[in-house]
């Protein structure tokens, strides 16, 4: 197992490294260093000193390695607004884990519970409501649906009923003053995470129910009836671990889009996470922050897979003996 | 359908009294709705099993041999409209509560699928899977536990069992696979296993070594067995009694000897002509067939279901009212044939 | 036994290389000469190969009828489309046609959709900014397809290092979420509406590529591709006259699913910012000006432009269920 981690890990850094790079020419391309430069007096002069002062006139390649080579020492640089990157990713990383640590949670519990029970009360009332709840929530566009539950969880209650405070909140994770794992903070939690997760609950539950309803005709689940097995066991024993292993897979490759979901819903929700540190990195230019981001979040992204592998692994052992 | 008195085992079924058949199916029909219309996988049949009785069940694919064993056991989907009678020692299985079935299943009656491969789950090791059917009907200390399931290994001729007890069905070849789903299905010494195809899958000379062990069982064991194949050369070296089924009926039970011998139905006239022998004259004679397919079991035929392609049909004989069982001769072999009298001389047709 | 042999017989025809028997390559070309007036489509099936027959056709269309959330979806779809694309009639405002001193009230009769902080009518707006989110959503649907099969079938098909470079290179863009791509992209490459379809489709191409990669590695092995090969058609005939027609029903689906995936993209973006710019608006853009509604009386600014939104996509998803219902009925969902 050890060696098996060891081999993804080392086959993963390639990637980073390419990653890496064209994210690093991407930026170099779309943000000019030298912009506030251009509209100054003497523009010429000082744009021919800058370049040099920068290095802008090496290959990219060099620039490239320059910058990551400075970056994997831990020498993040600095943000325009005069903090340190790294210290800023650091602390934005803190609020996001968050999200995404309940995110995660909740997601897997409900999915795997709707589609189980889905599959196994198959043209139930049960079935045919979530189905239709999860063709809307795979349409339905995430920040549209981060507005409308504002509008009608937090803010309308408030208003119509002339509330002190809105039953549940939807700035920041935590009001003035207050800490810890409480119940202001769940009225934080709630309407981000339902944000993030519709969706995500709405197409893992569809995996799940699909590859229950496969799993449960095969012909395994026969010889276990067949062995006197008690329903309950052939469900839960013998049915899902085998119908765990698409939904897996799947997570694995809906980590990046997790963080991308991110990026709106901590916008939304005035959460100070990673996402939100993006985009007004994205706004202003922060070729720094940027760079940042984009490295951690493959860094993530990259443990995620690795995570679903091992899971994986565990519960097929088809794999495992290569 | 509960038997009054005290019922000797706890799964409400009481031992066999003398002459009382182990099985007895009368008129199982089993009917799928589609949106085509109504199959017909299994239409009105009946034969019985005896006590340690090995019963072959021939029949081509879709002749309705594994759907009725199936029905058995209440291992069909809950879409299947299933009728009639399947009474396993007086006690009636059609239509009794999962609740009620699973202390039978695995125990009193157990099964063997045809594709080992499949019918074991993949994510457990073999030896696990064996001890979950002990477990499942009875209280078995671990220690013990391990020891009953190498021994069943050893039993069906698994080499290193104790070693093979950890692996996974996938490293298995496919003969000792099919051979611990037979260690399997015998765990708990049930009264009947039924084999459904455990030849079918397996290269020839696997199947010799598969057959064997069932031969193997049959000797140390008092189980009775059915068999279902479509194959007759693994009738002829394992059963007593054959069931031959086409198109989802009987159309012929005897012993072994009658059915190869003494035949009285055309079907199983051709089934036996189609078999590659030995002992024919080489290059001369072609591999006989029988000409045709069989029927849609969405629509049959009226009459006897075998009349489009019998050699001997006769039109408003054979088309006519639909065939039933009737006996043979004084040696139990029965035939649904309706000109049985008149193709087969030497028939005194009794009652 | 012999259906492994068959099959490894028909494993080790694929290892020939393309100029196999130059003698059969002759004899079949010169057969070619001889039939002028030969449909090409004649040769075809000279070789066995497997064409969609006509009459597939129309039991592909009746399948897809029998669908009926498909079809009522096809239906609403094609009227939006005619509503907002035709908006120059179908509008009762013409565009931008603001009014500062109107009241900003709620849905009437006058106003379907109600007016906006700018006084104009709401509901027409709404039709004119659907030409963009659906302009762009079906381009990038459209084009991303084209190029994902062109790559995905060119990749699974020769396989080797062509195979290798698209995997590793898609495997790239698979670690860095694609909003944050194209964001950053777009705001390299401006906003204007045809990069805006570019850069959507330069990323959505990818998935489709994988997907087709791994089809066509399956069909590769096929007995009408061995024949086609062995009567020297050239690689490009058979993936164009073979294998493509044998996928037109997943990569119809991948079409509707990207299509999906496109309107949904450039909502987000325009919504972040990163989209269209004024003056040009989409369902996207008037939701993020909407923004600031929330909780007042004016938030029924906020419910149409998504709604359209939710509507589209649900419609178009359904549609490529019936379509895959229809191409393929024995696929379990």
């Amino acid at each position: 197992m050890l060696r098996f981690i060891g081999r993804r890990l080392l086959a993963s850094i390639p990637v980073l490294i390419l990653a890496s790079f064209i994210v690093f020419w991407g930026v170099r391309v779309t943000f000019d260093p030298l912009a506030k430069f251009r509209t100054s007096r003497d523009a010429g002069r000082v744009i021919a000193e800058k370049t040099k002062e920068l290095g802008l006139d090496r290959p990219i390649v060099v620039q490239w390695w320059n910058w990551f080579r400075e970056f994997i020492t831990g020498n993040w640089g600095q943000s325009l607004t005069g903090n340190d990157v790294k210290d800023m990713t650091t602390r934005a990383l803190g609020f996001t884990m968050q999200l995404i640590f309940w995110g995660m949670l909740i997601s897997l519990i409900l999915a795997i519970a709707i589609g189980v029970y889905s599959a196994v009360k198959q043209y139930s009332v049960f079935d045919y409501t979530f189905t239709g709840l999860s063709y809307i929530g795979i349409a339905m566009p995430v920040f549209w649906f981060a507005l409308l539950s504002i509008q009608f969880f937090a803010v309308g209650p408030k208003l119509r009923w002339d509330l002190d405070s809105p039953p549940l909140y939807f700035v920041g994770l935590h009001s003035t003053g207050q800490s810890g794992f409480n119940m202001d903070y769940v009225r934080h939690l709630a309407l981000p995470v339902m944000a993030l997760t519709v969706q995500i609950i709405a197409v893992w539950s569809r995996i799940q129910r699909a590859s229950m309803l496969d799993v449960l005709s095969a012909d395994y689940i026969r010889t276990a009836r067949a062995k006197g097995l008690g329903e309950r066991t052939v469900v839960f024993k013998h049915a899902l671990r085998n119908a765990l292993l698409p939904l897996v897979s799947q997570t694995a490759v809906d980590a990046a889009a997790l963080f991308g979901g991110l990026i709106i819903t901590e916008q939304i929700f005035s959460i100070p996470g990673m996402g939100r540190m993006f985009l007004q990195a994205l706004l202003q230019g922060d070729v720094n922050v940027i760079l940042a981001w984009m490295l951690v979040t493959a860094v993530f992204v990259i443990l995620f897979n690795l995570a679903a592998d091992i899971i994986y692994g565990l519960l097929d052992p088809r794999i495992r003996i290569q | 359908m509960r038997s009054i008195r005290r019922p000797s085992t706890d799964d409400g079924t009481a031992p066999a009294a003398n002459g009382e058949p182990l099985l007895e199916i009368t008129g199982l029909s089993v009917h799928f709705p589609t949106d085509d219309g109504l199959v017909r996988a299994v239409d009105s049949v009946s034969y019985t099993i005896g006590e340690g009785e090995t019963l072959g069940i021939v029949g081509e694919s879709g002749s309705g041999k594994s759907v009725s064993s199936m029905a058995i056991l209440g291992l069909l989907p809950k879409r299947a409209i299933i009728t009639g009678s399947v009474k396993f020692r007086g006690r009636q299985l059609i239509g009794l509560p999962n609740q009620q079935m699973q202390p039978i299943r695995g125990a009193r009656i157990a099964m063997i699928f045809q594709d080992a491969l499949t019918a074991l789950n993949p994510v457990y090791k073999v030896g696990d899977q064996i001890a979950e059917i002990i477990t499942a009907h009875n209280k078995v200390p671990k220690a013990q536990l391990e020891q009953r399931v190498i021994r069943q290994l050893e039993l069906v001729g698994i080499p290193n069992p104790t070693d093979r007890a950890n692996q996974y069905p996938h490293e298995f070849s496919g003969g000792m696979r099919q051979r611990a789903m037979i260690a399997m299905a015998i765990a708990n010494e049930p009264d009947l296993v039924i084999a459904d195809e455990p030849t079918t899958a397996l290269d020839v000379t696997i199947q010799a070594q598969v057959l064997e062990v069932m031969e193997r069982i049959k000797q140390r064991t008092s189980s009775a067995i059915a068999l279902i194949t479509h194959d007759l050369g693994v009738i002829a070296g394992v059963a007593d009694r054959v069931v031959v089924m086409y198109a989802g009926r009987v159309v012929e039970t005897g012993n072994v000897d009658q059915l190869f011998y003494t035949p009285h139905h055309p079907y199983t006239e051709g089934l036996l002509a189609s078999l590659p022998r030995l002992d024919r004259r080489a290059g001369n004679e072609r591999l006989h067939r029988i000409k045709g397919q069989p029927p849609s079991l969405l629509a049959l035929p009226p009459g006897c279901s075998f009349n489009p392609r019998c050699p001997h049909a006769k039109h408003l004989i054979c088309d006519g009212p639909r065939p039933e069982l009737i006996p043979v001769g004084f040696g139990g072999q029965q035939s649904a044939c309706l000109r049985v009298g008149e193709i087969y001389a030497d028939v005194e047709r009794v009652g | 036994m012999t259906t492994h042999d068959e099959t490894q017989a028909a494993l080790e025809l694929h290892d020939l290389p393309e100029e196999a028997s130059p003698l059969a390559d002759a004899k079949i070309e010169e057969i070619i000469e001889e039939l002028p007036e030969a449909d090409e489509g004649d040769l075809e099936l000279v070789v066995g190969a497997d064409p969609v027959a006509r009459s597939q056709f129309q039991l592909i269309t009746r399948r897809f009828f029998r669908h009926k959330a498909a079809v009522v979806s096809l239906m609403a779809l094609i009227v939006i489309f005619v509503m907002c694309f035709g908006a120059k009639w179908t509008a009762p405002f013409p565009q931008n046609k603001q009014d500062l001193l109107a009241p900003v009230v709620g849905p009437s009769r006058a106003h379907w959709f109600g007016v906006d902080q700018l006084g104009r009518d709401y509901y027409s707006e709404v039709l004119y900014a659907g030409q963009i989110s659906l302009k762009i959503g079906l381009s990038v649907g459209i084009i991303s397809t084209v190029i994902g099969f062109a790559a995905g079938a060119v990749a699974g098909y020769f396989g080797g290092a062509v195979d290798n470079i698209l995997m590793r290179f898609t495997d790239l863009f698979l670690v860095i979420p694609a909003i944050a791509v194209l964001a950053v992209a777009l705001k390299g490459f401006g906003f204007k509406d045809i990069t805006i379809i570019l850069v959507l489709a330069g990323l959505a191409w990818m998935t489709i590529a994988r997907v087709v990669r791994s089809q066509v590695l399956a069909l590769r092995e096929k007995e009408f591709v061995e024949a086609a090969r062995a009567s020297g058609s050239s690689s490009t005939r058979i993936i164009l006259r073979h294998i493509l027609p044998n996928m037109i029903g997943p990569l119809m689906v991948m079409a509707t699913l990207g299509i999906a995936a496109a309107i949904i993209a450039e909502a987000t973006l325009s919504f972040l910012g990163f989209g269209v710019q004024p003056p040009k608006t989409s369902w996207g853009k008037m939701l993020s000006d909407a923004e600031g509604v929330i909780g007042g009386p004016q938030a029924y600014l906020l419910y149409f432009p998504g709604f359209m939104l939710l509507l589209v996509v649900l419609c178009v998803n359904f549609v490529g269920d019936g379509l895959r219902d229809a191409f393929d009925p024995q696929a379990k969902h």
